[in-house]
């Protein structure tokens, strides 16, 4: 009897009731909101679900030496996770994104490239905030990147810059991306008058196939030669691209926008999810990294909008663009274009924004890959 | 076949001996130090002359095969041992060999000795392609002889980018021992991050202006091409009448063509113009065999069509 006693005492210790504490409840309840966020409000459940569930299987209180947990080398999660912490995830996500994006509404109006350029401000902006309050180069860099509202950027650079911090800056990422919605409308609605958001803009021209096959390959020779430390990134996008717009490799876009794509999703956002173990990342430096990964978004969108004004300076009467899509500059695919769309509506039911947003929307994918290479070329 | 299948075979033996050799074109001569008196020493307690190799690269390097020498007469004076494992050099990393005349003492013990005036060479594991080579100066004691920073400079034994070094850094960098990170130089020069973000903002705006210019042209290009198949186009009158039509309607936006053929529709359906429906939508089962193999949306392309004009 005593035997058993001593059993299960000693069984007791093992499970996760023992090891828990106060840090791991809070992650945990942190997890259960990003999941209840996902399902009850839609935001961006696609990610929000597989990181809430992650953050949830990342902080079940362990003893040390079970070899289960995601920082142990050699177990199951952390071979997982060696696809973020090595940085091959995010190239293969950008793969998808290439496959399913469509550059049309870019190449028939080529001068929206600018808008995408400008909003990544953001990065800087919160590279140099970062810089003031004690960041090292390399930490701020990866803080900054934030900006670029892409997670899969967010996550390859912090991977290469700052890996202690990788897991606050990927949740941080994808959780502002979730809450574009939220962010960007009052600063669209400061930043332009009246008028300006009832700024009707030309339908985009029909854009040949011929345009679209060039686009890829001129893109990534340009961008690569300027930024080659941008490579797996820039590579990866733009071949994925290809592979939708030649025509003859459907199959392969199809499961580079299908299938693989999800695979990777999954993986990405349950590693990254578990990687925010509770005392890893419960510090008051990942509070800093989400006010800073807020404030990057912020600028970003300012960033945007503004520099629409400032470009219809120089436009005629009729080539004029609205400001509201200049918010869409920040990545965030579709979801910063919807924004532009909905809020354009607010003011004109018949202004459809949406194809005039997806412009910026994926100059602003180019331009936060391009970012990346030039934060990894300065301080890797 | 079996001729395409050697040429194949040879083709690729080509590329991968070609690409062992680009690595090997990575391996520096690095540092060199002639009389020792009190500095590094080898596995056996000794003190003698040493010379260092640095692996350029980005990629490990086997200089296992490789040659060392002092005589270019005999560039295959000491052949580093295949198979050890330790000859791989990782990337930007230095192996250390001691010049000794004791090759018996391991891999890391060459055939010879170093003197002043002498040229050393490092030659690729053909023997006869020379790499690196340095002719060594007069030097002090334990004073040692390297390229400022590794790896930079000649390698025709000019002697450009070498110097006397301060301090002898045996396995070492020879210009970073105390030097920065990327990161620490950053903070160093951009404490608040101004330079970094208009360099940065800098070359983002420039790369996309100049894909914004090269797709406006080839916009235009591509505008001016469908203007010019058009115009060229052998259409009856008819035709033309209808183009000339459309492209007065030009501009008018899709929402318009929805209205029009929503209003044309729900005419017809008052004025009951269509045929009755049915209303009823069944499916029928039919019994088809369906293998993949032979699906049409499985293949990996569509069969190649002549198309004439």
């Amino acid at each position: 009897m005593e035997n058993i006693i001593i059993n299960l005492k000693q069984f007791w210790q093992y499970t996760g009731f023992a090891n828990c504490n106060y840090q791991y409840l809070i992650m945990i309840a942190i997890g259960i909101v990003f999941i209840y966020l996902a399902i009850t409000r839609e935001w961006e459940p696609m990610l929000l679900v597989p990181i809430g569930f992650g953050i949830i299987i990342g902080n079940i209180p362990l003893f040390a030496g079970l070899n289960v947990g995601v920082y142990e080398e050699g177990s199951v999660l952390n071979i997982l996770y060696q696809g973020v912490q090595r940085g091959f995830y995010p190239p293969l996500i950008f793969l998808g994104i290439g496959a399913m994006t469509d550059f049309s509404a870019l190449i028939s109006n080529p001068k929206l490239l600018l808008i995408g350029a400008a909003a990544q401000f953001g990065i800087f902006g919160a590279y140099a905030l970062a810089l003031l309050i004690g960041f090292t180069p390399s930490e701020a860099g990866a803080i900054g990147i934030i900006g670029g509202a892409d997670g899969p950027t967010a996550i390859f650079i912090s991977s290469r810059l700052a890996p202690d911090l990788m897991g606050a800056i990927a949740v941080s990422a994808y959780s502002y991306m979730a809450l574009v919605p939220v962010i960007q409308p009052p600063i669209m609605r400061l930043c332009t008058t009246k008028k300006e958001r009832l700024i009707r803009m030309k339908p985009p021209r029909p854009v040949s196939p011929t345009e679209k096959k060039i686009f890829p390959i001129v893109g990534f020779l340009l961008t690569a030669f300027i930024v080659p430390s941008g490579l797996p990134l820039l590579g990866m996008l733009f071949f994925g691209n290809l592979l939708k717009e030649s025509g003859v490799t459907r199959r392969l876009a199809n499961t580079a926008s299908g299938p693989l794509i999800d695979i990777v999703t999954i993986l990405i956002g349950v590693t990254v999810g578990a990687s925010t173990q509770a005392d890893q990342f419960l510090q008051l430096k990942s509070v800093k990294i989400f006010c800073l990964g807020a404030l990057s978004f912020v600028i970003a969108t300012f960033a945007g909008v503004l520099f629409v004004k400032f470009f219809n300076l120089f436009l005629k009467e009729g080539n004029k663009i609205n400001p509201l899509i200049g918010n869409s500059g920040v990545s965030a695919v579709p979801d910063a274009a919807r924004v532009s769309n909905s809020v354009g509506r607010e003011y004109d039911d018949k202004n459809y924004l949406l194809m005039h947003a997806m412009g910026p929307n994926v100059a602003g994918v180019i331009g936060s890959a391009v970012a990346a290479g030039m934060l990894l070329g300065f301080l890797a | 076949m079996k001729h395409i299948k050697s040429y194949i075979v040879l083709g690729l033996l080509l590329v991968s001996f070609g690409a062992i050799a680009q690595n090997q074109n990575a391996i520096r001569l690095n540092e060199v130090l002639v009389i020792n008196e009190n500095d590094f020493q080898d596995d056996f307690g000794q003190q003698n002359a040493w010379f260092e190799l640095f692996n350029s690269s980005f990629g490990t390097v086997d200089v296992g095969g490789c040659f060392l020498s002092d005589d270019i007469n005999n560039l295959q004076k000491y052949r580093i041992p295949k198979g050890d494992i330790t000859t791989k050099i990782k990337p930007r990393q230095h192996a250390l060999f001691w010049a000794d005349c004791q090759p018996n003492r391991g891999t890391y013990h060459v055939s010879f000795n170093l003197e002043p005036g002498r040229v050393l060479y490092f030659v690729a594991g053909d023997g006869r392609t020379i790499i690196d080579q340095i002719t060594i100066p007069d030097l002090a004691p334990n004073q040692s002889y390297g390229r400022t920073d590794d790896g930079l400079g000649t390698v025709d034994g000019s002697g450009e980018g070498w110097e006397v070094l301060s301090h002898t850094s045996p396995s070492g960098s020879n210009g970073t021992v105390d030097g920065e990170t990327k990161s620490q130089k950053m903070a160093r020069i951009d404490p608040y991050g101004w330079i970094m973000a208009v360099t940065a903002m800098s070359v983002v705006f420039s790369a996309l202006i100049i894909l914004y210019l090269i797709f406006k042209q080839i916009g235009k290009a591509s505008i001016r091409r469908s203007s010019k198949k058009t115009a060229s186009s052998n259409a009856s009158d008819e035709v033309k009448a209808a183009a000339a039509e459309a492209a007065k309607t030009e501009g008018v936006s899709g929402e318009v063509y929805a209205a029009i053929s929503t209003a044309f529709h729900l005419y017809c359906e008052e004025n009951e113009a269509h045929d009755e429906e049915s209303f009823v939508v069944t499916l029928q089962h039919t019994d088809r065999s369906y293998s993949p193999w032979s699906s049409k949306i499985y293949q990996l392309r569509e069969t190649p069509q002549l198309k004439r004009k």
